[in-house]
């Protein structure tokens, strides 16, 4: 048996096992600094380009077994059922935006005041490889940073909501399914308008938790995103409502039909508060001790500025047509009443 | 091990990357798929303790850490887990049949790796391990086995150890 190379000499491999367990250690060691988000953030890099790999070896796989299976069919036949197949994707999308919009109108006809919701442009892509590990449910579709993708866009299929992109690639983009534990999606009941989040379970879909007014919900209740989180859109069918034990668990919508082609849409165009607007030229500025005091507590004496600093301006005082004078920088501001400006409409300039 | 059997561990590997990703493709992901790193882990022992097969697993258990979304070494422990239970099987004294070294190495080996695959988990932080999946995919891994074995482990030790 030496032809193999094995030792039968009987003396231990002192060295080799402490390599392998050596090898065991590092493993452990290795595991242990993913902890850390800045690590996590660094293995994102080689994983964007596996991703790409493993799309590429899938697609392959894809290609022997339709080559193995499609042997013999008509090619006519087969063009018909991809036109017809693509024609029911469009209607179906079609249907989405009706639903949707419905929601929508029905809500803007009880609150005059919503604020609108921006839709961008959203890319259809095919799923080419999908995983269902023990740690993760994902799936990587064929659409990347080149097709305009970016992370946190939603993914949805014809059913409804499939998950949402955690990592893009150059043509290809890791998607995290709604049943990943990962996953936390806020939602809310089509009747009752009861809020909860949707955490995967990576077994049978997701479950509800920490539902508002959990006795409000109806069982059979069709479940669509709330968009509160501001990267879903709101109305996105997720799925109904179902009690199992004593919480509420969700049959997902997009069990309904196959996985393989998805919509990518970008999250809605909502400007965070604290991002926006800048400060600087011709934009408001932060309020401060004098500029509070000068339109909204006239009455009050103010304190003494900083000596050398000057009242900031803002856009409460700004917006009357003769505001009261502003003080010297070494005098205490004005303490003669002024006219309080009327509020800004899109509601800017108060406290920040 | 010599350098002709080092070239053959590692078509294996490559081999067993290649079936962890044909597993991935569009229509497979409910079914259930074998883990092909566990025959080799359990195979690979019946040459003895070698640090190049360990090597190679590590390698196979890295590129499936960036193909199945797992934290990295995962699956790396887990193999290597495995194989270092298929080596106590494989090396006990005094020698068993050889069937009863494979089952041990297998079954021996798969919960290793389960317990490995739960283990890093915890390590790394991540929230959660879906244990019907791979439960599913062992049992597979087992089911399957009986054929791979004629592959991986040479003729002259099925014979030998008989």
């Amino acid at each position: 048996m030496a032809w193999y190379g094995r030792r039968r000499s009987g003396e231990p491999r002192v060295g080799a096992r402490a390599v392998v367990v050596g090898l065991g250690l590092a493993m452990v060691g290795v595991l242990a600094i993913q902890t850390s988000s800045t690590v996590r953030d660094g293995i994102d890099i080689p994983r964007q380009s596996m991703d790409g790999a493993t799309a590429n070896v899938a697609k392959f796989s894809s290609g022997i077994m339709g080559w193995s299976l499609g042997f013999g069919r008509d090619k006519e036949a087969e063009a018909r059922i991809v036109e017809l197949e693509a024609k029911v994707r469009d209607l179906q999308r079609w249907k989405d935006l009706a639903e949707t919009m419905a929601l929508r109108m029905e809500r803007y006809e009880k609150l005059l005041d919503l604020v609108g919701e921006t839709q961008g442009q959203s890319v259809t892509a095919r799923v080419v490889a999908e995983e269902r590990g023990p740690f993760a449910a994902t799936r990587i579709a064929n659409a990347g940073a080149a097709n305009g993708i970016r992370e946190g866009f939603a993914v949805v299929n014809e059913n409804g909501l499939v998950g949402r992109v955690i990592r893009v690639g150059e043509y290809t983009s890791r998607i995290l399914l709604v049943t990943d534990f990962n996953s936390r999606i806020p939602v809310m009941g089509s009747l009752s308008g009861d809020r909860a989040l949707l955490v995967g379970d990576s077994v049978t879909g997701a479950r509800l938790i920490e539902p508002e007014t959990p006795d409000k919900i109806i069982p059979g209740e069709m479940w669509v995103t709330s968009g509160d989180d501001g990267q879903m859109p709101l109305g996105v069918r997720v799925g109904r409502a179902r009690k199992e034990g004593d919480e509420w668990r969700i049959d997902l919508t997009m069990h309904d039909g196959a996985v393989d082609f998805v919509r990518m849409l970008p999250p809605p165009d909502f400007a965070k508060p604290e991002n926006v607007p800048a400060y600087g030229e011709g934009l408001p500025s932060p309020n401060s001790d004098n500029s509070l005091m000068t339109s909204a507590a006239p009455a009050t004496p103010a304190p003494k500025p900083a000596p050398g600093t000057a009242p900031a301006a803002s856009p409460s005082t700004a917006a009357p047509p003769k505001p009261a004078a502003t003080p010297p920088a070494s005098q205490p501001p004005a303490v003669t009443p002024t006219p309080t400006p009327a509020p800004a409409p899109n509601g800017q300039g108060g406290a920040q | 091990m010599t350098f002709p059997w080092r070239i053959w561990v590692l078509l294996v590997t490559l081999a067993c990357a290649f079936i962890t990703a044909f597993g991935m493709q569009t229509g497979l992901v409910k079914t259930w798929w074998p883990v092909a790193g566990l025959w080799a882990a359990a195979c690979w022992a019946s040459f003895g303790l070698s640090v190049w097969a360990a090597g190679c697993l590590l390698v196979l258990g890295v590129l499936m850490d960036f193909m199945t979304e797992s934290p990295i070494g995962a699956w790396s422990l887990a193999l290597l887990s495995a194989y270092g239970v298929a080596l106590v099987a494989w090396d006990r004294q005094p020698p068993v049949p050889v069937y009863v070294a494979e089952a041990v190495a297998v079954l021996g080996g798969m919960v290793a790796a389960a317990l490995a695959l739960m283990a890093a988990g915890g390590i790394a932080g991540y929230p959660g391990l879906s244990r019907a999946g791979f439960l599913s995919d062992f049992f597979v891994t087992i089911l399957l086995y009986p054929a791979v074995r004629f592959v991986l482990i040479p003729a002259s030790i099925r014979g030998a150890r008989r």
